[in-house]
C-alpha cells in the first residue's frame, strides 16, 4: 500500500511531524494503490463557486482503510476530492478560517507544471507562506494552527482544459 | 474642466450606473499630458506582488516619485479631479490620494474583493493601455445580494487615456480578469480618501 521506507521510518515521519508541523512524503503509495487512489478521485465532482472565498469542483470519497495515518493520528479523516481547473482558487478569508487541526494532502497531479498555478501555500499569520512542492504520488501532512491557513493558488489559462487533482482530509 | 450641467448629467449617470455607482471619463489628459506621463511611468520600478488574492506588478506610491510628470498628474488627481468627483458622487473627500502604478502582464489576475479599508472612499483606474475582450484584463463588477457578490454584472476593458471610478460601498465587488495573451495592462489606480 506504502513505500516501505515510510513504514520502516515511521518514527523519524512522526518525529519531523511534531518539530516541523508539517511533513511531505514523496513517491509515498506503490503504483498500484496510488492508481487506485486516482481511480476513486475520478468520482464525478460538483462545481461550488462562492467568488470571495473559493471556486472548484469537489466531491466527497471512501478511500481505503490507511493504516499509516491510523499510527500517526490515532484516527483517518473523512476526504474530499478536489479538482481545480482554469479560474479556479481557495482564498484566505475570515469567514472561512479553519479551526486548529491537520492536514492531510494526498497529490495526484501528474504532470502539472508549477507555472499554471494551483499550488497550495500555507501562510503563518505573520507574512510567511510556505509553497508545498508539486508532485504526484506525494503526502503532505500539515498542522494548521490558528495562524496557519491553506490557500491554493488560482489556475490561469495556460493550464486549458487540464485539471488539478487533490484529495484532502482534515483532523 | 466641465460646466455645471455636464456635472449634473455626470451625477445622474454615476449613480444610475449598475450594479453600483461608477462612471467612465474618457480622454482625460491631452495627448502631450498623457504622451508624458506613460513616458515616466515606464521609468518607474514596479515589483512583482502575489497572493492568494492577486499577482501583477506595483509601484511603490507614486506621490513620492521623483519624476515631474508623475508629480504633476498626482496634483492634478488631488486638486482638479477630487473637487469635481465631491459634486459628481456627492462623496466628501479630503483632496488626499492613495495611488500607485499597476501592470499586468499574461496570467496576472485580481480576484474579487471589496476595497473595503479605513479611509478609501472613490476608487479610481487611470488606463494607460488598452486590451481588446479577446485579451482579458477586463475590470469584471459584480452584482451583491445580502452583502455578498452573486456573479459579474458588466465587464469594462482597459481602454487609453480612459478614468473609471466608483465608489467604495461594502457591496462594491470587483476584480481584474486575468490577461490572457502578451499584452500588458498598465494603469494608475487607487483611491480618493
Amino acid at each position: 500500500m506504502i513505500n516501505e521506507f515510510y513504514l520502516e521510518n515511521l518514527e523519524t515521519v512522526k518525529r519531523t511531524f511534531q518539530e516541523e508541523g508539517q511533513v511531505v512524503l514523496f513517491d509515498f503509495f506503490t503504483k498500484d494503490f496510488f492508481s487506485l487512489l486516482k481511480k476513486i478521485a475520478e468520482k464525478k465532482p460538483r462545481p461550488e463557486k462562492d467568488p470571495l472565498l473559493h471556486s472548484f469542483s469537489t466531491v466527497s470519497v471512501d478511500l481505503p482503510e490507511l493504516p499509516f495515518l491510523r499510527s500517526l493520528f490515532k484516527k483517518q479523516p473523512d476526504f474530499r476530492s478536489y479538482r481545480f481547473g482554469w479560474k479556479d482558487y481557495t482564498l484566505l478569508h475570515d469567514l472561512d478560517m479553519q479551526k486548529p487541526g491537520i492536514d492531510i494532502i494526498i497529490d495526484l497531479a501528474e504532470d502539472w507544471q508549477e507555472k499554471w498555478g494551483g499550488s497550495v501555500y500555507y501562510v503563518d499569520g505573520t507574512g510567511n507562506f510556505t509553497k508545498m512542492p508539486i508532485k504526484a504520488n506525494t503526502l503532505i501532512l500539515v498542522k494548521r494552527t490558528s495562524g496557519n491557513n491553506r490557500f491554493i493558488k488560482y489556475v490561469n489559462h495556460l493550464a486549458g482544459t487540464r485539471k488539478r487533482s487533490l484529495l484532502i482530509g482534515s483532523l | 474642466m466641465f460646466d455645471l450641467s455636464q456635472i449634473q448629467k455626470l451625477s445622474e449617470k454615476f449613480q444610475q450606473n449598475q450594479p453600483f455607482p461608477h462612471l467612465l471619463l474618457h480622454d482625460l489628459l491631452d495627448k502631450e499630458e498623457v504622451s508624458s506621463l506613460l513616458k515616466a511611468l515606464q521609468k518607474e520600478e514596479f515589483q512583482l506582488k502575489d497572493s492568494d488574492l492577486f499577482t501583477f506588478l506595483q509601484t511603490d506610491d507614486l506621490q513620492s516619485s521623483s519624476d515631474k510628470a508623475v508629480r504633476k498628474f498626482c496634483q492634478f488627481l488631488s486638486k482638479t479631479v477630487a473637487p469635481l468627483l465631491e459634486k459628481i458622487t456627492s462623496v466628501e473627500l479630503t483632496g488626499k490620494l492613495d495611488l500607485s502604478g499597476t501592470l499586468y502582464k499574461n496570467t496576472h489576475h485580481l480576484l474579487p474583493h471589496d476595497d473595503k479599508l479605513e479611509g478609501r472612499k472613490v476608487a479610481f483606474i487611470y488606463y494607460l493601455s488598452s486590451l481588446e475582450k479577446k485579451d482579458g484584463g477586463a475590470l469584471a463588477l459584480y452584482s451583491a445580494k445580502d452583502g455578498k457578490p452573486l456573479k459579474i454584472a458588466k465587464r469594462i476593458q482597459p481602454q487609453f487615456n480612459t478614468f473609471i471610478i466608483f465608489q467604495v460601498l461594502p457591496e462594491s465587488f470587483h476584480e481584474v480578469e486575468e490577461v490572457i495573451v502578451n499584452k500588458e495592462r498598465l494603469a494608475v489606480s487607487g483611491w480618493f480618501l
